[in-house]
């Protein structure tokens, strides 16, 4: 009975099972045909519209490419910063500006920044790249500051060059560091996205757009706008397990104790 | 040499088969096509003007229009539409490099009834709703009825907020935070005609395009104008603005053509904001979303007066294109 109560996927089930039970007793008291807090039953029965209609396959296939094309770049810049910050004290010291404004300056004067920059249509991309950017280097530079002083010094006394430190023994090492940083990061870049193509007003396709249509539209409609809302958890749901199994798999690879 | 004329012989072949047929090379005068200008649009009425536009990516819809007036302040498109009188102080204020050209819509306001007012009279002890306080609705609304009826006024943010008090027959009343029954709602189309359609009480009180311009002296309301870049060679201009207006009054004689174009895209309602089946009905139902096409220069004075209702001082030959 103790194994049963302690399986993750059941205390997982139990959790969703109260959620929903939550989210209705809630409903009974809001709910007004949908128009203020919809019941799970008619979210469900929308979303089963939603999902029989092409348009959110398009508008969501639209909101990934921008978002991973953010993420990716946010990793490909933070990868940098954090590894010249993890191996050098002072350079961490000196990126602390920088990355404290990242992580203070509100979200929705990126976006007005970013749409007078460059475009309604671009601006979600940099905004994901500049909220995600900090979030990244940080576990980067403090995975490797945290990598163990005496592995990296016998590799250096066996001739190994800086940057063959760096990429076969620091980043391994740092690995779950970055995969956290990496995990909680992408779902924020996921909301962000979202947030950001509302807030652009760009009508083209996106999860943000369809959301931001469906408010216009009809305000007194909220099933729909919590049907895209469950579309996006249900995403983050499959990414989040995909991450999970990955980082496994990695933790396998490199033979390194995982972190609890 | 011999070998080398049939090689002389086919390049001089080739670049008179590049050449248009007047004689005149592309370099010299830029021909205007649909996709050679970027355009940006505010969603609703004034996108369908251009539903010859609905599968071209220079083509772009933007639901809020604060944004496209960040978008002219930094000049990102070659054209933009915008409410008349946020284009004009745009350019004014933040030397945007942009002229006014022409007006593509003229005015979709309507004042609807619920059908519950005893007298049957709009005045100072009926509730009205309106939308957008200072902005384009409350100000037509003051210049047509002055400030007698502000004792029954009340506003409500944005017009989908105006669409739920026609739809309810209730608002809530933002000073005192109560819900209060709607006497009269101040809407716009293409929203009145779907209500209208589902709901035998609501009827059309005034039409506030007809109002303004019997207040004004027979001048129409300018309501939403095309913008153009100063950087763009005046042939193009020229050349968009003739198959707009051809566009445009295709579309009034024959609102299929509206529908059609629309559909181009699988997504037009969300593009337009507007469903191309109820932009074609309204169309049809003598022009409610008042679509329609202008040069904006020789009529000036109109322009003027509209953009009096916004203290905006008469406007210089300058800005207009």
């Amino acid at each position: 009975m103790k194994r049963f109560i302690s399986n993750r996927f059941v205390l997982f089930s139990f959790g969703t099972i109260a959620l929903l039970m939550v989210w209705y007793f809630i409903s009974l008291f809001f709910d007004r045909n949908g128009s203020i807090f919809p019941s799970p039953l008619l979210t469900f029965n929308r979303l089963i519209i939603l999902l029989g209609d092409p348009y959110t396959y398009t508008c969501l296939w639209h909101t990934l490419t921008r978002m991973v094309i953010g993420f990716l770049a946010s990793f490909a810049a933070a990868l940098v910063f954090g590894v010249l910050a993890g191996n050098h004290p002072s350079l961490y010291q000196f990126f602390k500006p920088l990355m404290v404004t990242l992580k203070s300056v509100p979200t929705v004067a990126l976006v007005f920044l970013f749409i007078v920059l460059f475009a309604p249509k671009d601006a979600p991309i940099f905004v994901v790249m500049l909220i995600c950017f900090p979030i990244i280097y940080e576990a980067i530079a403090g995975g490797i500051n945290n990598v163990d002083k005496q592995t990296v010094d016998a590799a250096k006394i066996d001739g190994a060059s800086y940057l063959k430190r760096v990429i076969y023994i620091k980043l391994p090492l740092a690995l779950p560091f970055i995969i956290v940083g990496m995990v909680s990061s992408f779902a924020l870049s996921f909301k962000i996205e979202i947030m950001a193509e509302v807030l652009t007003g760009y009508t083209r396709n996106g999860l943000g757009s369809a959301i931001q249509y469906a408010r216009t539209s009809n305000p007194s409609d909220m099933a729909t706008i919590f049907a895209y809302a469950l579309i996006a958890i249900i995403i983050m749901l499959i990414v989040s397990l995909i991450e999970e199994i990955v980082k496994r798999q990695m933790v396998k690879r490199y033979l390194i104790s995982e972190q609890k | 040499m011999k070998n080398k004329l049939p090689i002389i012989a086919l390049i001089g072949f080739a670049l008179t088969a590049c050449a248009t047929p007047n004689g005149s090379s592309s370099s010299i005068a830029p021909a205007f096509t649909r996709d050679s200008v970027t355009i940006v649009t505010p969603t609703g009425a004034p996108a369908l003007a251009f539903y010859n536009y609905a599968e071209l990516t220079n083509f772009e819809t933007n639901s809020n229009p604060t944004n496209i007036t960040a978008m002219m302040s930094a000049a990102q498109k070659d054209v933009i539409v915008l409410p008349t009188n946020v284009g004009v102080k745009t350019i004014e204020t933040a030397q945007a490099p942009y002229k006014l050209a022409a007006t593509i819509t003229f005015g979709n306001f309507y004042i609807a009834s619920l059908g519950n007012d005893d007298n049957g009279i709009m005045d100072a002890t009926d509730n009205i709703v309106l939308f957008q306080k200072n902005n384009v609705p409350d100000k037509l609304f003051h210049y047509i009825y002055g400030t007698t009826l502000d004792a029954g006024v009340h506003y409500v943010n944005a017009v989908n907020e105006a669409t739920q008090a026609l739809n309810s027959g209730t608002f809530i009343d933002e000073e005192t935070g109560t819900t209060k029954t709607a006497h009269y709602v101040m809407i716009a189309e293409p929203a009145f005609s779907t209500i209208k359609a589902n709901k035998e009480n609501v009827t059309m009180y005034a039409n506030i395009q007809d109002e303004y311009k019997e207040k004004s002296g027979d001048l129409e309301l300018f309501q939403a104008s095309i913008f153009v870049k100063n950087t763009l060679p005046e042939a193009k201009i020229n050349g968009f603005l003739t198959s707009l207006k051809e566009d445009v009054d295709a579309a009034i004689d024959e609102p299929t053509l509206l529908s059609a174009g629309m559909n181009k895209v699988a997504n037009a309602q969300a593009i337009f904001g507007v469903a191309p089946t109820m932009a074609e009905n309204v169309l049809r139902n003598n022009n409610g979303m008042g679509l329609g096409f202008k040069l904006a220069k020789p009529n000036k004075e109109a322009i003027d007066n509209f953009l009096a209702l916004f203290n905006i001082e008469e406007t210089d030959e300058e800005i207009y294109f």
